[in-house]
């Protein structure tokens, strides 16, 4: 089966909306915002979970995930991300303050209920027979896009992003990318809130969107904040997209083509 | 008359359709900010004071999502309370520019006011919100937690929030009669005694022990934060001990008059 549940479609939770996490396979995330209140029955096979960045909304269930499963689980939850990312989820989740340090806790049978993994960008990693390429975006944290190659399709997850155009070069030379999530998260008149929130907006994508030299690829629009999400979504239905675009929802299913 | 308050997540973890721990006092009040978003909707913007128990996240959970869905709209500040740690781990670990924004700097759009009030309460002190008179006292948890009593015109709760054994739950209840409901918690199944003791949590078991310490009979029992796991051992439990059979276990949405 060649695609890929989107568990949560928006930059964060709230208006009933959940913040954007992808099961590429059943074992493996792209981010977790949302593990729990996914419509999928099939979470207790996650195994490897790849965070783009250490915001709140990128990890929140990790924590009730390997709590509620830790009876059940027999193999460690492998968490990957930048230097950054895993440091701070050390220092400010799992710090037995805040939440139990679980990579100190054993499952039954002996292995640790939860193993950090840093990554580093360009370096791939494969895991059950997919493989992702970390890329870094420009955020104002470290931050990792994945292109993720599998079943000889690739997709290209961008994370939370402002210009950059590294994004654009890859999916210029990468031709086995087939179709890429971008982030679009605020309505163009916030353009200077976007730039310090380094997110962006309809009119900055569509100005990023000049650099792409291919066009034969799927476009999907993601991180919509819920809070402005009828004015993004307006703006980007009335004038923006094309046929080869569509605005992600939670629940969605991405069919690789 | 009998006031009302509305466990809004129930459970010492999240599911499907299972929520972590926050009861709401008032449309402005609520203990603990585990659910919020999911049950109140555009109603959550109402909140104003969010009195937290303790640090752990099932208890903050929805506090960074709360602040950032209501900030542009809000033309008054969110006052949230805590006791020093709690405070101080909310400042380091969550609210610190990295996890997620520090509203405490950040400016309503217009006034000068923080979007954010972070507040060191001290137990055995009483604060008023909204009419509403909430008097923290310390209890027996891993990180320093505290209970609150809570008295609306002049109807009294008490919520102990996450605890193991602790006295002054029933020191507290003996000597102050207008107390007419409790909310305690039970989180383990009686054969992981060990566990809750390490981890500060009451099991059936520790907690029919505890309510033998009770000198009164009209005290309505609720308990909560059970771990969704054990769900069905804890109900079993519970309906065959002396003392907590009669207990109502509550839900997500569960009204609590009193």
């Amino acid at each position: 089966m060649n695609s890929i549940k989107v568990f949560g479609a928006y930059s964060t939770r709230g208006n009933n909306r959940e913040p954007a996490t992808f099961l590429i396979a059943p074992s493996i995330l792209v981010d977790a915002g949302n593990i729990l209140r996914s419509l999928d029955e099939k979470i207790d096979k996650i195994n490897h979970i790849f965070l783009t960045n250490c915001h709140a909304e990128r990890f929140a269930d990790i924590p009730f995930f390997i709590d509620t499963y830790f009876i059940s689980r027999r193999t460690s939850l492998y968490i990957y991300g930048l230097r950054h990312t895993i440091e701070n989820l050390k220092a400010n989740m799992f710090n037995d303050e805040i939440w139990p340090d679980f990579s100190k806790i054993p499952l039954i049978g002996g292995a640790p209920s939860i193993v950090f993994k840093e990554i580093e960008p360009n370096v791939e990693i494969c895991v059950d027979n997919v493989t992702l390429k970390p890329i870094l975006t420009s955020h104002n944290l470290p931050t990792v896009g994945y292109v993720i190659q599998k079943g000889g399709k690739a997709i290209y997850i961008v994370g939370d992003t402002y210009k950059c155009p590294e994004i654009w070069d890859e999916i210029n030379k990468n031709t086995a990318i087939s179709a890429a999530v971008i982030g679009c998260t605020y309505p163009s008149e916030m353009s200077e809130f976007a730039r310090m929130h380094t997110c962006l907006t309809p009119a900055i994508l569509r100005d990023e969107l000049k650099q792409l030299r291919r066009h034969n690829l799927d476009f999907y629009i993601s991180h919509i904040s819920p809070a402005m999400e009828s004015s993004v979504a307006y703006e980007l239905r009335s004038n923006f997209l094309t046929a080869n675009m569509m605005i992600l929802y939670d629940g969605y299913t991405i069919e690789l083509p | 008359m009998k006031e009302k308050a509305v466990m809004l997540g129930a459970y010492g973890g999240r599911s499907k359709n299972r929520s972590t721990t926050s009861l709401l006092l008032s449309e402005s009040v609520v203990i603990d900010a585990g659910n919020l978003l999911a049950p109140l909707g555009r109603d959550a913007k109402k909140l104003d004071h969010i009195f937290l128990t303790h640090c752990h996240l099932d208890h903050i959970f929805d506090l960074p999502f709360l602040v950032e869905s209501f900030f542009v709209e809000r033309v008054s500040p969110i006052n949230v309370y805590g006791v020093e740690h709690t405070i101080e781990k909310l400042k380091a670990n969550i609210f610190n520019n990295t996890i997620w924004t520090d509203f405490s700097q950040v400016a309503l759009l217009n006034s000068n006011e923080s979007v954010l009030n972070l507040h060191i309460i001290e137990p055995n002190k009483t604060y008023i919100a909204d009419g509403i008179k909430i008097s923290p006292f310390a209890t027996t948890h891993i990180v320093p937690s505290v209970g609150y009593v809570v008295e609306k015109n002049g109807r009294k709760l008490m919520f102990t929030s996450d605890t193991y054994k602790c006295p002054a739950v029933w020191e507290i209840l003996n000597s102050d009669h207008a107390i007419n409901t409790l909310i305690i918690e039970t989180s383990f199944p009686t054969s992981m005694a060990q566990l809750a003791k390490a981890s500060g949590h009451l099991t059936p078991g520790l907690l029919n022990e505890e309510i033998a310490n009770l000198d009164r009979s009209n005290v309505n029992i609720c308990i909560n934060h059970f771990k969704i796991e054990y769900m069905n051992i804890l109900k079993l439990e519970l309906s065959n001990l002396k003392y907590t059979k009669k207990a109502r276990l509550l839900d997500d949405g569960t009204e609590i008059l009193f």
